[in-house]
């Protein structure tokens, strides 16, 4: 029974691996091109902005210690944004998941399947864009320690962006596009979780209000405990990250019961 | 006179009907407000932040970037109102065959293809967006005559933005998927979000003079702030017509190339 | 005088694909060393079609039938070879081209799936440059003779299958193409709806005399519409000719059915060479009889066995088709 359905998560993994790499260039530039280009514009703007302050600390923070936040922000970007779960919503509005709904292998998981056949390709870039960043010196202090955790954490981090987008999927049982919400969503979470201007240099308010929020663990925790930084409280926050996914994932579990019941299956 | 008519009268008719869809997704109208209120306000307060703690960057102080922003945001709406949907159409009509449809109509197919949807909701925040050009170039201030030339500057903005995408697409033809052709022009538009001068000189040099996509907002802002960079404006009208000569060269290329597949 | 519509000489159509081997190895295998195969989809296709027929062109799935449309109606381009539609090249596809052809595909929509029927034939009339009186005409009388009038303000999504597939023609139709292109017309619909589209050809062809070339998997929709077929495999023609000829080409034999009141002797010599199919009980038998042979064999059987009902069909173009395809041998040439 457990062995049975092992192999269809490793079947499905597999597939999705393989359909992932069948459009070659495709691939390589869904991959990379937001995350060069998010690292591209960060850095200069940052650069920039210190160079016409000739080299002064903003709020006590170097240039050397943002720029290096950022190539961090950009490794936790790369782990924890890249999959896209789109085709969930698409499946539900032209009515192609009523084939999934008569397998014996539920569609959440087929998504998770996905995911992770994506995460496993992803790991290899990720490995890749460290070797570079490390070899142009944008990331001198590099503890093991650090490095495995902040991948462990930002791995955790993908699985509650992956609930999300699974939950936003769901909500097109109703709506008739979803990118639309999942879009504000995104634009939030990109600045609230500090992956442009880091949370220390937020109004200190609104940093303790978004501690209540998942936000900073989407970015700014992760990129901090990769740089080692003594200000991260990590049993606190594996624990909240932890707390967030459950959460998520019982309301986008809820939310597919609700939509089922719902579903109409246009088009068939 | 008649060609000019019948593409009159297909756009024409493609906006009644981007209507009438629109007509029938009423909760999507709010969502689109929320969504362009978001991206708005988020950028708005990322530059206001930078400029707490700096006073000019590359000579512009903040009312000339907000200025800027604005002028991005407002070649953004109108290019997701009139443009953006028909790349990702194109993307998946190249995948599903359905691009046939387009080369059978009797009007230019490149036409056909790249006007095919509008999606008017995205012009929802637009009035919002030109009445803080307004405010914001009246705190320049904007002579009369540079305020003459701001609705030309910004179709040309627009212009060439759409044609940069579109010789970005037409490797679509030699990529089957699409997506990840989209993916790079949202990224172009990204970076042409910044001005030119926060990049690096290589980068900037790149970036101008082998494809133009900094000078698409750059270019027409800065014509309007600095008399000596007047040059900046002939220099896109060469870059929209030699593009335009490139895209429909590579569009029929790419049409040898199209294999339309069976559903 | 009739003049000819199609006319093409050697037409090739040769596709590239990559060979994948099966699993993640094989994926990033072709991701790196792509292992490329050519193959062709159309091969030396000859063809004349004239003015006013209506041609079927028959053939499994995968063996180039749409290729050829495709090739016919300029959305891809030939290999090699080349080809006249209506007097022009048809991958140069002028505007002048455009606007005399129609392609309906069975599996495919032009229409839009978020707004009525109605909006999208408004569009299509801006395409086609339709005079406004010539539309309201065209879109009354084929709304009528399909009977889907009362749908037209009705989202498309909201629509059945044949509904659909009902607007679709209509949306093809609306310019008055001189020569109209059917790729599975009728692909997926119920029989109902199956005959409706094809009354619906055969009434339109009688009123305007356009050309038709239909594909169809459906040999209903080939016997009731195409005097004329075409059969095609593996890119290749293989038959060009009549229907009746077609019928007969693996010879003119006729269906015979015959019913026992007591079972007959199945061992008796008359049943030799008849290829006869017994049923289960011995009371009914169905045999092939030459045709000029049927009179003389048909008055032995009635006199020597207690028939009590007899009947006669000529093979139907479906049993020929499945026989041919399963022994393309059998095909002359």
């Amino acid at each position: 029974m457990v062995i049975a359905e092992i192999q269809k998560w490793r079947i499905t993994i597999s597939v999705s691996m393989s359909r992932f790499m069948a459009y070659k260039i495709d691939f390589f530039l869904t991959l990379l091109a937001p995350s060069l280009v998010f690292i591209l514009i960060n850095y200069n703007v940052w650069r920039s902005v210190y160079s016409f302050r000739n080299g002064a600390n903003i709020d006590g923070i170097s240039m050397d210690q943002m720029l290096h936040y950022q190539c961090w922000a950009f490794i936790v970007t790369l782990i924890v944004r890249s999959h896209r779960s789109w085709n969930l919503a698409e499946d539900i509005r032209l009515g192609r998941i009523t084939s999934f709904l008569l397998y014996p292998f539920e569609v959440w998981k087929f998504h998770a399947s996905e995911f992770l056949g994506f995460q496993i390709i992803q790991m290899a870039t990720v490995c890749i864009a460290l070797t570079i960043l490390r070899l142009l010196g944008l990331l001198p202090e590099l503890s093991l320690q650090a490095l495995l955790l902040g991948i462990l954490f930002s791995l955790l981090v993908s699985g509650l962006w992956f609930a999300l987008e699974f939950l936003f999927g769901v909500t097109a049982f109703w709506l008739e596009e979803t990118w639309v919400a999942r879009v504000v969503f995104q634009l939030f979470a990109v600045f609230l979780s500090g992956a442009f201007i880091p949370l220390e240099l937020f109004p200190p308010p609104l940093r303790d209000a978004l501690s209540y929020t998942p936000f900073p663990l989407m970015t700014s925790v992760p990129a901090n405990i990769f740089l080692n930084s003594p200000n991260v409280a990590l049993a606190s926050s594996f624990a909240s990250l932890a707390i967030w996914i459950i959460l998520v994932a019982l309301l986008a579990a809820f939310t597919w019961k609700r939509g089922v019941k719902h579903y109409t299956a246009a088009g068939i | 006179m008649t060609i000019t008519r019948a593409y009159l009268g297909v756009l024409g008719q493609l906006l009644l009907n981007s209507l009438s869809k629109l007509l029938s997704f009423r909760l999507n109208f709010i969502l689109f407000l929320f969504a362009e209120l978001a991206a708005f306000s988020t950028f708005y307060l990322t530059v206001d932040f930078l400029y707490q703690h700096i006073t000019t960057v590359g000579g512009w102080n903040r009312t000339h970037f907000m200025f800027f922003i604005i002028w991005w945001q407002c070649v953004m709406n109108l290019h997701s109102a009139f443009a953006a949907p028909n790349f990702w159409n194109f993307a998946s009509e190249l995948q599903n065959g359905n691009l046939d449809f387009r080369l059978l109509r009797p009007l230019g197919s490149l036409f056909d293809t790249f006007t095919a949807i509008t999606r008017p909701i995205s012009l929802v925040i637009f009035p919002l967006n030109a009445s803080l050009l307004v405010y914001y170039g009246s705190q320049i201030p904007l002579s009369a005559s540079k305020w003459l030339a701001v609705t030309p500057l910004l179709l040309l903005s627009l212009t060439l933005t759409i044609l940069i995408e579109l010789l970005i697409a037409m490797s679509m033809f030699w990529t089957t998927g699409g997506d990840g052709v989209n993916f790079i022009r949202i990224q172009c538009q990204q970076i042409s979000k910044w001005p030119d001068f926060v990049y690096p000189r290589v980068f900037r040099v790149a970036f101008t003079v082998g494809i133009p996509i900094l000078a698409t907002s750059t270019f027409s802002v800065r014509a309007l702030f600095d008399d000596g960079a007047w040059w900046e404006v002939p220099f896109l009208v060469c870059a929209c017509i030699t593009l335009w000569l490139v895209i429909g060269q590579l569009w029929r290329l790419g049409l040898r190339r199209y294999e339309s597949a069976s559903s | 005088m009739l003049g000819s519509v199609v006319n093409c000489c050697d037409l090739t159509k040769e596709y590239t694909t990559s060979r994948k081997e099966p699993g993640l190895g094989g994926t990033v295998k072709s991701l790196f060393s792509p292992q490329r195969i050519t193959h062709a989809a159309v091969r030396d296709f000859n063809l004349t079609i004239n003015t006013g027929e209506i041609v079927g062109l028959l053939g499994p799935n995968g063996a180039g039938k749409t290729t050829l449309i495709k090739m016919l109606t300029g959305i891809v381009p030939p290999t090699k070879g080349n080809a006249t539609v209506l007097g022009f090249e048809p991958f140069k596809r002028p505007r002048e081209f455009r606007k005399r052809i129609a392609l309906v595909m069975g599996q495919k929509t032009q229409l839009w799936w978020d707004i009525p029927a109605f909006d999208s034939f408004q569009l299509l009339q801006r395409y086609y440059e339709i005079p406004d009186t010539d539309f309201k005409r065209r879109v009354g009388d084929l709304g009528e003779m399909l009977g889907v009038t009362n749908l037209f303000h009705t989202h498309l999504r909201r629509l059945s299958l044949g509904e659909r597939m009902k607007m679709e023609l209509m949306a093809c139709l609306l310019h008055n193409p001189d020569l109209c292109f059917l790729d599975e017309p009728t692909i997926g619909l119920d029989i109902i709806a199956q005959k409706q589209i094809r009354d619906f050809f055969k009434e339109y062809q009688r009123n305007h005399r356009t050309t038709i070339i239909l594909t169809s998997h459906y040999m209903a929709d080939i016997e009731a519409l195409c005097p004329r077929i075409v059969l095609v495999l593996k890119g290749q023609k293989r038959f060009d000719g009549a229907i009746k000829d077609f019928e007969g080409v693996l010879g003119r034999e006729k269906f015979v059915s015959l019913a026992f009141s007591t079972p007959p002797d199945r061992e008796h010599g008359l049943w030799n060479d008849l290829n006869p199919q017994w049923d289960n009980s011995g009371l009914s038998v169905e045999l092939q009889i030459k045709e000029e042979q049927l009179r003389e064999i048909s008055i032995q059987i009635l006199s020597t066995f207690p028939v009590i009902d007899y009947s006669t069909e000529k093979l139907p173009i479906e049993r020929v088709l499945k026989t041919l395809l399963a022994n393309p041998h059998l095909l002359p040439g």
